[in-house]
């Protein structure tokens, strides 16, 4: 009876402890639909708080998606359902430390070399011949003669959202990395830069004798800091000849003035910056020491007004690229007070009115933000009255963020400083420079944003009568 | 809608499931046909009408086909045949057939535009194997309406796939039931495809666009190891991308009771290319071998017939991905290689040598199949063998491989059975021994959770998500 009773237990025992081998599985696996069922709720809930949705991203940089206007037709067509959706996903209250935690997640995929190329098989137009066109003599006087707005008839103008892309993708396209900075390479595109320059000899035509225009093309950090020979590696278009050749198309009546040069004599100075597509107000200060000279005036003591400075600074590139070694070594912005007044006042996109100043104090603003300390950023209209200087000439400058870190310096120069950010700006710029008594009008921008469709369409827009 | 958006995972699918699960036995066919219809609305509610119309004409036509006899049961095929058929032709082939007219004889001067309902080529199908069962007399007809067309709308499987047949869920629409098991494994079934698309496929995606730019003049410019290495992403995206999707719709059904077959077997561990189509787009495959390639004749037919079947089947799998002429080549790229097999090399061919040729193939054919324009095609596969001029490498794709070569050492792996593979000698070895039924189990609790933490964070900021199958 014992050795039965033994016999049975001894076969029962290995079925009870599968039994429970297998319970004890069952339950961690219970566990598991409650885990993926408890996250899949408080996502779910997270996402019902409507309050909280962002309407932009400090990440991303970008307005998020908009709530999608209702018709029957949208319904019908799936438009309003799919626009639904993304507005959900792109507003979802979480989304800003997800798509951080997304960012850190591609890391991951691999080994981030020191010397990098990202992107880069951009396909440039060959650079002509200086003072050469695309165009034939005829067509090009007819192409000369259509003016958006004034020939066409109703024209599509480039809005912000569009030129900002366009920027974005130009900008972004090719990027070489070396030792935790990164450097855009340039690519010339025929049609673009034609455009560009057509817009700075139209408003030049149209202000003849009234003011005096002037261009300043700003080379790329690869064009001003890498030597010769990497640079000739990269595969782009070479940036002096580039410019030279914007040049060589501007009417007798444009004032160009030639920065290359002299950026890359300083480029063992800190002319841009290494996280951030931008340059430093020192590399914008050779460039307005150059425009004095053409201008025939002394150049202000910039260097040695009181100055500021702001880190750490992580820019765009590092948004991008999101490298560790950028991260280790991050930049800073200096930031030169003006001596004749450190006051603005500016109108944003919705047309409020602010009173601001030309260079603040962002040092408690995010690690990506600093460089919105000259002049309050890119704006519509920015006006700076010197009283220092209450009778001296008026000018206008016509930008994009490049010229941020350049508007200060001509302060001191002019009794008022108007600036258009060309990207939020609808002003017609002759009839403003007539309006406004402006003696010198100032295109600045950076070599591959004036080699964007959109800016120099937009500029030939405002530009035109 | 697509099931890797945070629409979906966060309100339609918690919500739907609250909802089947809260309701009662006799509600729960009801509540999961008004999410499927709602699901499918999403994409466009017009296109609603248009399933609901395919579902009432295939129920009509099985019910006829059943009570009737002799030559009226093939009227009745045909009248399915070219209702469905039809339906499928103008919205899928009827503007490339038309553009194809212009080019060739400049008539007709306006092609009309017509919009491709999403999944239109899945729930076809589905509804042709159904009513042709029932002609064979395989499966008895479906006399509820409402259930066939959930049948052929239910979410999981409705825009893409896989091709489920009406015998594998018949009793499973009628009762159904998901023990602790089923629910476990859907869960984890469907959190393995939602990482498999969120983490692995988009990603992959995301390199082969920056390499291989289509319609960019970049693409014809790239160098020799672009091209290999956008094609090597491209290749383990569309696997990724197609097998997530029916891991999900499998995960989805298993978790309220449904047992739908499997879409995939790891077709990149093929012997040949005739083991790749054994593997690959399985529904697919046994649809063209069960409707078309066995009703012609199969392989019990002369050699001249076998390779007129085989085409017929290859032409009609090459068209049926998509109503341009570099699907039909690919399709009739893999009946060349296929005839090749089966007529001259005959199992001679060693088995890692087989696999690797079988690889090559379908590699290529992936070249085939990923540009529509034949002037990107001719770009990409002249730059594959250096025909462009533009160098062996250069520091982007350096920096592209260097970048991504964790993605890719894991991509790879996960489209082998490795992960099968390792659950199944830990389950055995769980057993015996307690420690390693402590890390099975911990490895079994904390992955699904983990799977959509992960799946969420990379679906936040990806801008990179469509699925490539929808366009089928």
């Amino acid at each position: 009876m014992a050795e039965n009773t033994r016999t049975r237990t001894k076969r029962t025992a290995p079925a009870d402890q599968l039994r429970a081998r297998h319970r004890k599985l069952m339950d961690m696996r219970l566990y598991s639909i409650l885990g993926f069922s408890g996250l899949l709720a408080i996502f779910t809930v997270i996402g019902m708080l409507f309050f909280f949705r962002p309407t932009t991203s400090q990440v991303e940089k970008r307005e998020l998606a908009k709530f999608p206007e209702f018709t029957l037709e949208r319904f019908l067509d799936g438009t309003f359902t799919s626009e639904l959706g993304l507005w959900y996903s792109d507003t979802y209250p979480l989304r800003e430390p997800l798509v951080a935690a997304g960012l850190a997640l591609n890391n991951l995929h691999g080994i981030q070399p020191s010397t990098q190329m990202v992107g880069g098989n951009v396909v440039a137009d060959d650079l002509p011949v200086e003072g050469e066109t695309s165009a034939e003599p005829e067509e090009e006087t007819a192409a000369q003669q259509s003016v958006p707005g004034k020939d066409d008839g109703p024209v599509e103008v480039p809005t912000a959202q569009t030129m900002q892309e366009d920027i974005q993708a130009s900008i972004m396209s090719g990027l070489y990395v070396k030792d935790g900075a990164a450097y855009s390479v340039y690519y010339f595109v025929q049609s673009a830069v034609e455009t560009y320059c057509r817009a700075i000899n139209t408003c030049a035509d149209n202000l003849k004798g009234e003011a005096t225009v002037y261009s300043i093309l700003v080379p790329n950090n690869s064009g001003a800091m890498l030597s010769e020979e990497e640079l000739a590696g990269l595969g782009g278009t070479d940036p002096r000849e580039a410019i030279r050749y914007f040049n060589s198309l501007f009417d007798e009546n444009v004032h160009p003035v030639f920065i290359y040069d002299t950026l890359r004599e300083h480029n063992d100075e800190y002319l841009y910056f290494r996280t951030d597509h931008h340059w430093t107000q020192l590399g914008a200060y050779y460039a307005y020491v150059e425009f004095c000279k053409v201008k025939g005036t002394e150049p202000a003591d910039v260097l040695h007004w009181e100055h500021m400075r702001f880190e750490p600074f992580l820019g765009s590139f590092y948004d991008t690229l999101g490298l560790w070694e950028m991260e280790a070594n991050p930049d800073y912005v200096d930031a030169y007070i003006p001596s004749g007044t450190n006051d603005l006042e500016f109108w944003d996109e919705e047309g409020n009115h602010y009173d601001w100043q030309v260079i603040t104090d962002v040092s408690d603003w995010a690690t990506s933000s600093k460089y919105a300390t000259f002049i309050a950023g890119d704006k519509p209209l920015t006006i700076i009255n010197n009283p220092a200087n209450p009778d001296g000439p008026v000018c206008l400058v016509i930008k994009e963020s490049y010229g941020c870190a350049f508007v200060p310096c001509l302060v001191d120069d002019y009794s008022t400083v108007y600036v258009f950010d060309c990207r939020y700006s609808d002003y017609n710029i002759p009839q403003f420079v007539r309006e406004h008594g402006v003696n010198d009008v100032i295109f600045i921008n950076n070599m591959t944003l004036a080699t964007t469709d959109t800016v120099g369409e937009r500029l030939l827009w405002m530009s035109s009568e | 809608m697509v099931f890797s958006s945070f629409a979906f995972l966060l309100i339609f699918f918690p919500v739907h499931l609250a909802a089947y699960l809260l309701v009662p036995e006799k509600f729960k066919n009801p509540v999961l046909l008004a999410s499927s219809l709602i699901f499918y609305a999403w994409g466009g509610p017009r296109y609603v009408l248009l399933i609901c119309f395919e579902a009432l004409a295939s129920w009509f036509f099985a019910l006829r086909i059943e009570s009737s006899e002799g030559t009226m049961r093939r009227v009745w095929l045909i009248g399915e045949l070219v209702c469905l058929l039809g339906l499928l032709g103008y919205f899928k082939y009827w503007t490339w057939i038309l553009t194809n007219t212009h080019n060739l004889f400049g008539a007709p001067a306006d092609i009309p535009q017509i919009v491709l309902p999403i999944g239109i080529s899945f729930y076809t199908f589905q509804l042709i194997s159904y009513v042709v069962d029932v002609y064979r007399g395989t499966i008895a007809a479906q006399r509820n309406y409402g259930k066939l067309l959930l049948y052929c709308s239910l979410f999981h499987q409705c825009i893409a796939g896989p091709i489920v047949r009406y015998e594998t869920v018949a009793h499973e629409i009628e009762h159904r039931h998901a023990s602790e098991r089923d629910l476990y494994e859907g869960v984890r079934r469907f959190s393995i495809g939602l990482a498999k698309k969120c983490v692995l496929a988009n990603a992959c995606a995301s390199v082969c666009d920056s390499v291989l730019p289509i319609g960019s003049p970049s693409l014809a410019t790239q160098v020799m190891s672009g091209y290999w290495l956008g094609m090597l992403f491209y290749a383990l995206q569309i696997y990724l991308d197609f097998s997530a999707y029916s891991d999900m719709a499998i995960g989805m059904g298993r978790m309220i009771g449904f047992h739908y077959l499997e879409n995939f077997d790891h077709p990149y561990q093929c012997s040949s290319v005739q083991d790749f189509w054994r593997r690959w787009h399985i529904s697919l495959s046994s649809f063209f071998r069960d409707y078309v390639y066995i009703p012609l004749g199969g392989s019990r037919c002369s050699d001249v017939e076998i390779i007129r079947n085989m085409a017929v089947v290859w032409f009609l799998t090459g068209m049926w991905h998509g109503a341009s002429w570099n699907y039909i080549l690919w399709g009739l790229y893999f009946l060349g290689f296929l005839l090749l097999e089966r007529f001259v090399i005959k199992d001679r061919m060693p088995r890692l040598l087989g696999h690797v040729c079988a690889l090559l193939v379908v590699y290529f054919g992936w070249v085939l199949f990923k540009f529509e324009d034949f002037g990107d095609l001719g770009s990409v596969l002249a730059g594959m063998v250096g025909g462009n001029g533009a160098g062996l490498t250069n520091l982007t794709i350096h920096t592209v491989f260097l970048q991504n070569i964790f993605l890719l050492a894991f991509s790879i792996l996960a489209c082998t059975g490795f992960g099968s593979w390792l659950r199944g000698r830990l389950s055995s070895a769980a057993g015996s021994n307690d420690l390693v039924l402590t890390i099975f189990g911990v490895l079994e609790m904390i992955m699904p959770p983990l799977l959509l933490l992960v799946s969420l964070i990379s679906l936040a900021g990806a801008s990179y998500n469509p699925f490539i199958y929808f366009q089928f």
